[in-house]
C-alpha cells in the first residue's frame, strides 16, 4: 500500500490531510536529520518510502542508509549519532525485535537516537495487525517511550522527540509510537509547520556545550567494557536521567506550544476528569474513540472522565496517582497482554504507581484491540458501566478480555 | 601488564651470528624487540617466550632456554 | 647450484652456496649468514674482506686478496670458500640484491626475504601498548601490531566479542592502543562502522573506519551486516583475520573452520570426527560482491600485507575494501607457539591459502608458490587436525585443489 503525496517544495506551514506515516515524515524531515536509516516493514513502510522521496527531490539533505535489516538500521543510526550527527529511523513489531540488541546499545550509551515505532503485533503467533505488544516488549530497555494520539500529535512529538533526546540533561534516545493501521495509514486534518518554526524550536539544542563525539587520532573509546561499581554508576545515572525526564517533558511542551501554539499536557492529559468519579485511562489512537464514549456517557448524566498517559517511559506515576487520587474506580484500557502476570502493562504499571501513593483506587481492566481487533465506542461504554459498578462495589472480573468475555 | 611472567623460555641471541636482517623484530607479536646498537634486543619484562624469533631467524643466532627458578 | 656457479660471475670462481645434511637427515641449502661482526673480516690480513654498510652484504675485493685462506680457516660456519684455480677466496654475495639461486630452485624452497621493504611500510610508534593479554605466539598480535603500524594512528577501529576484544575494548576508562575505538555487537559492526562513515560523508570529512573482527563474527552472525555495507559501497576498510573458529571463548567451529578439524563444538570421539563440512571461501564471497578492493594476505608474507593494507586504505574511498588475513591461533589449534609464521608459510605454499587481491571482482595472484606443498607434509602441525586419516587429509587436499583451480579460473578470465 503506497500513499500519493504531493511535495510542494519548501515546507513553509500548510493544512493538510496526511496519514500517521506521512506526519512522522516530515516531522523527521522538518528536524533537519544528517543520517537516516532505511527499512521497510508493514505498518511504517510509508514512512521511510516518503523520506526517500523527499531525499530524491532535494528536500532532504541527509546521508540515506537503505539498510538490508533493522539490526543494522538501529546499528548505523547509533554510530551516525556518535560521530556527532542527528538520526533517525523508522520501525515496528518485528523489526523492532530483529534490532533487539542494537535497541538496548542505544539506551545503554546514552545516544540520542529518535524512532518511530509503528504499534503492531510481535511475533509469536504470526500476524500483521495491531497492537501495542511491540512498544511494552521493550520497555525495560532504557529508552523514553512516547505514544500519540493523532496525525498532528505524531509530527510534534517527533520534534518534540529531538528537543528531549539531545538535552545534554538527558542524553537518551527517544521512541514515539502510534498504532498501526489506526493512526499509520488514517489520514487526519494536520499542519505541516514552516521550516522556520521547528528550526527554532531545536535552537537551543544548539547553544549548549557540544555533547562528546568520536573522534579519530587518539585514544577515545566508545562502548567499553565496564564492570561492578562502574557499571553500576552509568545505570544509576541513566536511571537518574529517566527520571529527569519528566519534567523537562513539560519544560519542552511549554517551548514548543510558544512556538507552534499547540500542547499535549506533557505526560498525562486530564478529559474531564475534575468531577469524575470514574475514569477510563486509554494510550494512543484508542484515545480518539474514548473521548466520544465519555461525552455519550456525560450526556447520560454519568459523571466518566477520561485519562490519556502520553509518556509510558519514564512510567510518570506521581502524575498518574494525582490524577487519580479520589477515583473510584479506574478502567484502564490495554492494547497488550502482560505474561505472567494477570491483564496488561497498563493495568499492572498504574497499579504499582497507585501503591506507591498509599491509595485504594478500584483498577478494572480490559485487555483489548490486540491483533487489529477494533476497540469499539460500544466496548467503551461497556467499559464505563462495568466500571461504574465496581465504584459501587459490585463485583467485577479485575481483568476482561474484550470481547472474547 | 607484565607479560614476561608467563614464559617457560626466553631467547637467547648470540649477537656473533646475527646478520642484522631485523626478522626477529617484524615477527615478534608482542614487539618486545627493542634496537639498541643496531642490534635488537628482547625486552624480557613483555617477551611471552614463544619462540618465533628463534624459529624464524635466517642465521639461526637465537635459541630458547628454559627459565630456571633462581 | 649450477645456477650460482654460472651466475655470471666475470671471475668463475665457482658456487658460493652448499647443500647441507640436517639433523633429521634431510637436505637443505646455506650460505654465508652476512654475520654482523664478521669473522672473516676480523682475521684478513690484507683488508680485503669489508661489510657494506648500504646492503649489509659481506664482500671479498678480489684485488686485495692474497690467497691467504686465513678467512676459509676463521668463518664459523664453512660458508667462506675458496677458488684453487684462481687462489681467491670467495663467497655468497646476495648476487648484489638478486639471488640466482632463489629463482633456480625447482622446487621454490630458497626465499630471499627482504625487511627493509616492509620497514618502508611501518611508522615507528607501536600504537598497540606492550604486555597485553594475547598467548604467546598469537597470530592476531602480530596481525593487529603490524596492520596499525602500517595504517597509523588516525584510524577508528571497530571491533567486538572476539580474541581481539579484552585487548582492543577498553575498560573503565583506560585503553591498550592508540587510535579512537568504537566496540561494537557482534551483530553490527558493518553496520555501525557505515553509520560513522556516513556522517563523515555527510560533514564533508574524511575518515578511515577500520573494522578488525574475527572469522566467527564475520562469516556467521556478522556476515548479513557485512554483506549489506559491501553491497552499498560504504567507505570503510573491513579485515577479517581468521583464526577458524571462535577462539577467545574456547575455540568453537565456525564457518571458517576446516573439513575435519577438531574444535570444542565439533568434537572428536568414538562417533564424532570432528567438523564434518567444508568451509566457506569467505574472501571470493566478498569478491563476488565485486566492490573496490578483496585480498587474502597472512603473516609470513609482510610485505605483501602492508601493500594491501595500504591498498585497502586507498580503495575504501570508492566503496568497501575488504582483508582476509589467515591468522594462525596456536592455542586453538595445538600448534606449537613458535610456528605461526611457519604455519601461514605453509598454508601459502600449499596453496591452501592462496594469496591473491581483487579490484573490483578482477582477481589476480600476487603469489604464487613454484610447486605446492601438500598438505599431508605439514597439516598435522596443528594437532587440531591430528586425528584425520589420510582420506580425510585427501578430502582436503582435494578442497584446497579445486578452490585453487577456480581461483584460478577466475584469475584468467579478468
Amino acid at each position: 500500500m503506497s500513499t500519493k503525496i504531493e511535495i510542494s517544495g519548501e515546507t513553509k506551514g500548510e493544512r493538510r490531510v496526511l496519514t500517521g506515516n506521512a506526519a512522522a515524515a516530515y516531522g523527521a524531515l522538518l528536524a533537519r536529520p544528517d543520517v537516516v536509516a532505511l527499512y521497510p516493514i508493514t505498518p511504517q513502510t510509508e514512512v521511510v518510502e516518503l523520506l526517500s522521496q523527499f531525499h530524491a527531490n532535494g528536500l532532504l539533505d541527509a546521508e540515506m542508509i537503505q539498510v538490508e535489516g533493522e539490526n543494522s538500521a538501529m546499528s548505523s543510526i547509533i554510530a551516525a549519532s556518535v560521530a556527532g550527527g542527528r538520526v533517525f529511523t523508522a520501525t515496528s513489531s518485528w523489526g523492532l525485535a530483529f534490532m533487539y540488541d542494537a535497541f538496548l546499545m542505544a539506551a545503554g550509551t546514552r545516544t540520542p537516537a529518535v524512532m518511530v515505532n509503528v504499534n503492531r503485533e510481535t511475533p509469536g503467533i504470526y500476524s500483521v495487525s495491531c497492537s501495542r505488544q511491540d512498544m511494552m516488549s521493550v520497555r525495560d530497555a532504557g529508552w523514553i517511550q512516547i505514544e500519540v494520539e493523532t496525525t498532528q500529535e505524531v509530527l510534534d512529538t517527533v520534534l518534540m522527540a529531538y528537543r528531549l533526546a539531545e538535552d545534554n540533561d538527558i542524553l537518551l534516545p527517544v521512541m514515539v509510537s502510534y498504532d498501526g493501521y489506526y493512526l499509520s495509514f488514517m489520514s487526519e486534518d494536520m499542519e505541516i509547520p514552516p521550516q522556520e518554526y521547528a528550526d527554532r524550536f531545536l535552537a537551543s539544542l544548539k547553544e549548549q556545550p557540544e555533547r562528546l563525539k568520536l573522534v579519530p587520532g587518539g585514544p577515545l573509546g566508545f562502548h567499553a567494557h565496564a564492570l561492578l561499581e562502574d557499571f553500576m554508576e552509568y545505570r544509576y545515572k541513566h536511571v537518574a536521567a529517566m527520571e529527569r525526564t519528566k519534567n523537562k517533558l513539560v519544560e519542552v511542551e511549554k517551548e514548543f506550544e510558544d512556538i507552534f501554539g499547540r500542547n499535549y499536557h506533557g505526560a498525562v492529559e486530564e478529559y474531564r476528569c475534575e468531577d469524575a468519579d470514574i475514569v477510563l485511562m486509554t494510550m494512543g489512537s484508542s484515545t480518539g474513540t474514548a473521548r466520544v464514549a465519555v461525552d455519550k456517557k456525560r450526556e447520560q448524566g454519568i459523571k466518566v472522565g477520561l485519562v490519556k498517559l502520553r509518556l509510558f517511559r519514564p512510567f510518570p506515576k506521581e502524575i498518574v496517582a494525582k490524577v487519580l487520587k479520589g477515583k473510584k474506580a479506574v478502567g484502564v484500557i490495554d492494547r497488550s497482554v502482560c505474561f505472567g502476570w494477570d491483564g496488561g502493562h497498563l493495568y499492572n504499571e498504574t497499579k504499582a504507581a497507585l501503591y506507591d501513593s498509599g491509595q485504594n483506587v478500584k483498577l478494572v481492566d480490559y485487555i483489548t484491540g490486540i491483533a487489529s481487533l477494533d476497540i469499539t465506542i460500544d466496548h467503551l461504554e461497556r467499559a464505563i458501566d462495568e466500571v461504574g459498578q465496581a465504584a459501587k462495589g459490585k463485583p467485577v472480573k479485575d481483568v476482561t478480555w474484550l470481547p472474547l468475555e | 601488564m607484565d607479560t614476561g611472567d608467563w614464559r617457560a623460555e626466553r631467547p637467547v641471541v648470540n649477537y656473533d651470528k646475527c646478520g642484522q636482517c631485523g626478522w626477529c623484530y617484524l615477527y615478534c607479536p608482542v614487539g618486545c624487540m627493542v634496537e639498541e646498537n643496531s642490534y635488537y634486543v628482547p625486552n624480557l619484562d613483555f617477551c611471552k617466550g614463544c619462540g618465533i624469533c628463534a624459529k624464524e631467524c635466517p642465521s639461526g643466532a637465537i635459541t630458547m632456554v628454559t627459565e630456571e627458578v633462581e | 647450484m649450477d645456477a650460482c656457479e654460472g651466475r655470471g660471475n666475470k671471475n668463475n670462481l665457482g658456487a658460493v652456496i652448499k647443500i647441507v645434511g640436517d639433523v633429521a637427515g634431510k637436505h637443505s641449502a646455506a650460505t654465508c649468514y652476512q654475520c654482523s661482526k664478521p669473522e672473516c673480516m676480523d682475521v684478513c690480513p690484507s683488508d680485503a674482506i669489508t661489510k657494506s654498510d648500504t646492503d649489509g652484504v659481506v664482500r671479498v675485493d678480489m684485488e686485495l686478496c692474497t690467497g691467504c685462506e686465513a678467512c676459509v680457516d676463521g668463518c664459523p660456519y664453512g660458508m667462506m670458500l675458496f677458488n684453487n684455480d684462481q687462489q681467491i677466496a670467495t663467497k655468497c654475495d646476495t648476487c648484489d640484491g638478486s639471488p640466482v639461486c632463489e629463482g633456480a630452485c625447482p622446487h621454490g624452497v630458497l626465499s630471499f626475504a627482504k625487511s627493509a621493504p616492509v620497514r618502508k611500510y611501518m611508522q615507528d610508534e607501536d600504537l598497540l601498548s606492550p604486555g597485553v593479554a594475547f598467548c604467546a605466539g598469537c597470530g592476531l598480535e602480530l596481525a593487529v601490531r603490524f596492520a596499525l603500524k602500517v595504517l597509523g594512528k588516525d584510524i577508528v577501529l571497530f571491533s567486538s566479542a572476539s580474541c581481539s576484544a579484552p585487548v582492543l575494548i577498553g575498560t573503565g576508562d583506560y585503553s591498550l592502543e592508540k587510535t579512537a575505538f568504537y566496540a561494537c555487537l557482534m551483530t553490527n559492526i558493518a553496520s555501525s562502522a557505515s553509520g560513522y562513515a556516513r556522517y563523515y560523508k555527510k560533514i564533508g570529512k574524511d575518515v578511515t573506519p577500520v573494522c578488525f573482527v574475527g572469522d566467527g563474527n564475520t562469516v556467521d552472525i556478522g556476515f548479513q551486516n557485512l554483506s549489506g555495507a559491501a553491497e552499498r559501497g560504504e567507505n570503510i576498510i573491513y579485515i577479517c583475520y581468521d583464526n577458524e573458529g571462535y577462539m577467545n571463548t574456547g575455540y568453537q567451529k565456525s564457518s571458517t573452520t576446516p573439513q575435519g578439524a577438531w574444535t570444542s563444538t565439533t568434537q572428536v570421539g568414538s562417533t564424532g570426527k570432528g567438523k564434518s563440512t567444508p568451509a566457506k571461501d569467505m574472501p571470493l564471497l566478498m569478491a563476488m560482491h565485486d566492490i573496490p578492493y578483496v585480498a587474502t594476505a597472512t603473516l609470513s608474507n609482510l610485505e605483501d600485507f602492508a601493500a594491501k593494507l595500504l591498498k585497502a586504505k586507498e580503495a575504501k574511498k570508492h566503496g568497501l575494501a575488504y582483508l582476509h588475513l589467515y591468522t594462525p591461533c596456536p592455542t586453538g589449534w595445538k600448534l606449537a607457539p613458535d610456528s605461526t609464521i611457519e604455519m601461514c608459510r605453509n598454508a601459502v605454499e600449499s596453496n591452501f591459502f592462496p594469496l591473491w587481491e581483487a579490484e573490483n571482482g578482477n582477481i589476480r595472484f600476487t603469489y604464487e608458490p613454484k610447486e605446492a606443498k601438500p598438505l599431508a607434509s605439514f597439516i598435522k602441525m596443528a594437532r587440531k587436525f591430528s586425528h584425520l586419516t589420510d582420506e580425510d587429509i585427501q578430502v582436503l587436499q582435494e578442497q584446497t585443489e579445486k578452490r585453487f583451480a577456480r581461483l584460478k579460473k577466475l584469475a584468467s578470465d579478468c
